[in-house]
C-alpha cells in the first residue's frame, strides 16, 4: 500500500513534535538521530511557534545563573537549559534562538533553550582588543538562518557577510528587508536617539530608515523598510 | 456557490483517470499548479499523476473552503472561527492512509497551509507512541545495533527529570 511517506515530508511531521517526544524518537532510526541532532534542525525546530513569543534573557551574578522566559501575556516561565548561564553575556534573542557570547565576546553560543540544545562558534575576523567590540544577533525569519553582527573597528562582521559602519555606536539586528539585507537599530552615544538603519548592498553603507520618537518611530525615506522592521521587532 | 462568477475552469486529472474541474482562483492556492498556469501548460486538463481522485478530492474541499472570502469584518470572524473547525474535522480521517495521502499530496501541489495542517495532524497523533511503533507506522528500519540503541537512549536521560 502506499502507506509510505517520503523522509523529507517526516522531518516536517518531526518538526511539529513536542520536545519530549522528539528525544525519545532518536532511536527511531540512524537518520532520525541524525536529522534531529542536526544543526539545521536546532535552528529550525520551535522557531515557528515562538513567533509570537517575547523572550527575555536574565542572569544572576554569583554562582548560579537564571533564564526567564516571557510571553506575551507576560507569564513567566523559567527556561530549561544545561547552559552555564553565569559565564555568558547575553546578545540577543530572536525567534526563540538566543545568542551568548563568551570570553571577551571570543566565542558566541547560540542556544535553542526549545530543545535544550547549544552550539558555540568562534567570532570570525576577530581583532586583539575584542573585548569592546558589539554584537547583535537575529534569525532571518525566511531562511531562518541565524546571523550574527559585530561591530569591531569600525567594520560588522556577520555571519555570513562583512560590512563596514561608523563604530561607538549600539547595534541589535532587527530584522531583513526584501533583499535579505540586514535592518539594525542604532544607538550613538552622544546623540540621545534611536535610530533603524538598513545596510545598502551598492554603496555598502547603512542608512537611515528610522529615528524613534516619543510616538513610536518617525519615518525617513525608506518608508517601505518601517513595516517590516515593526513585523520583526516583535520576534526579538 | 461558486458557480457563477467568471472565473476560468481549470481541469485536473488524478492518477486513476477521473477529471475534477475547479475554478482557477481557488486552485491558484497550489504552487505546483500555479506554475504549471504561469508557465501556458494548463491548457487541457493537468494530469496530476501523484494523487488519486479519491485523496484529490479532499484536497479540492479544502482550497475551496479556504478559498472562500468573508463579505465585512463581522464576517471575517465568524469565517475564522468557522475554519479552524473546518481544518480540525478535515483532519479527522477514517483511515490514516488517508492522511498519509492527504500530506504527500499537500507536498507534491505545495499547498503550504494544507501541509501545515496534515503534518501537524500526523505529529499529534505519533506524539505519544512508542518508538518501535513510530518505525512500524512509518515503515522505518531499526538501524542501530542494540549497543548503539541503548547509547542513545541513555544520552536522552537527562531530558525527562
Amino acid at each position: 500500500m502506499s502507506d509510505y511517506i517520503p523522509f523529507e515530508m517526516q522531518i516536517e511531521i518531526m518538526n511539529r513534535l513536542p520536545v519530549k517526544s522528539l528525544l525519545q524518537f532518536r532511536t527511531v532510526s540512524k537518520s532520525w538521530k541524525s536529522c534531529i541532532d542536526s544543526s539545521a534542525f536546532f535552528f529550525k525546530y520551535g522557531v515557528r511557534k515562538s513567533l509570537n513569543d517575547v523572550f527575555y534573557l536574565t542572569y544572576n551574578h554569583g554562582f548560579q545563573g537564571s533564564m526567564i522566559c516571557v510571553d506575551d501575556n507576560l507569564i513567566h516561565t523559567p527556561a530549561l537549559t544545561n547552559l552555564h548561564i553565569v559565564n555568558l553575556k547575553p546578545i540577543g534573542t530572536s525567534h526563540g534562538v538566543w545568542c551568548f557570547s563568551y570570553g571577551n565576546n571570543m566565542m558566541v553560543s547560540i542556544a535553542n533553550p526549545s530543545i535544550k540544545k547549544e552550539v558555540g562558534f568562534f567570532v570570525p575576523n576577530r581583532q586583539p582588543d575584542s573585548c569592546k567590540m558589539l554584537l547583535g544577533f537575529g534569525v532571518h525569519p525566511d531562511n531562518l538562518d541565524p546571523t550574527i553582527l559585530s561591530i569591531d573597528g569600525g567594520s560588522i562582521t556577520s555571519a555570513l557577510t562583512i560590512m563596514t559602519m561608523p563604530s561607538n555606536h549600539f547595534l541589535k539586528l532587527l530584522g531583513f528587508n526584501n533583499h535579505d539585507l540586514p535592518i539594525v537599530e542604532v544607538s550613538t552615544g552622544h546623540i540621545m536617539a534611536h535610530t533603524v538603519q538598513v545596510y545598502m548592498g551598492n554603496s555598502q553603507l547603512f542608512e537611515n530608515v528610522a529615528i524613534q520618537g516619543n510616538d513610536g518611530f518617525w519615518s525617513g525615506g525608506l518608508m517601505s523598510y518601517l513595516d517590516l522592521v515593526k513585523v520583526f521587532r516583535h520576534g526579538l | 456557490m461558486s458557480s457563477s462568477s467568471s472565473s476560468k475552469m481549470i481541469e485536473l486529472r488524478s492518477s486513476d483517470g477521473e477529471t475534477f474541474h475547479v475554478e482557477e482562483t481557488v486552485v491558484l492556492q497550489s504552487e505546483t499548479i500555479k506554475q504549471m498556469i504561469d508557465d501556458d501548460c494548463a491548457n487541457a486538463a493537468i494530469p496530476l499523476p501523484n494523487v488519486t481522485s479519491m485523496t484529490l478530492a479532499k484536497v479540492i474541499e479544502y482550497i475551496k473552503k479556504h478559498a472562500e472570502k468573508p463579505k465585512d469584518d463581522d464576517d471575517k470572524k465568524v469565517a475564522e472561527e468557522d475554519l479552524k473547525k473546518f481544518d480540525a474535522e478535515f483532519v479527522k480521517v477514517d483511515q490514516e492512509s488517508m492522511l498519509f495521502d492527504l500530506v504527500r499530496a499537500a507536498n507534491y501541489l505545495n499547498i503550504k497551509s494544507l501541509l501545515d495542517l496534515t503534518c501537524q495532524a500526523v505529529a499529534d497523533s505519533i506524539k505519544d507512541l512508542s518508538v518501535e511503533e513510530v518505525r512500524k507506522k512509518f515503515n522505518i528500519q531499526n538501524d542501530f545495533t542494540p549497543e548503539e540503541e541503548a547509547k542513545v537512549r541513555k544520552e536522552n536521560a537527562w531530558a525527562f527529570d
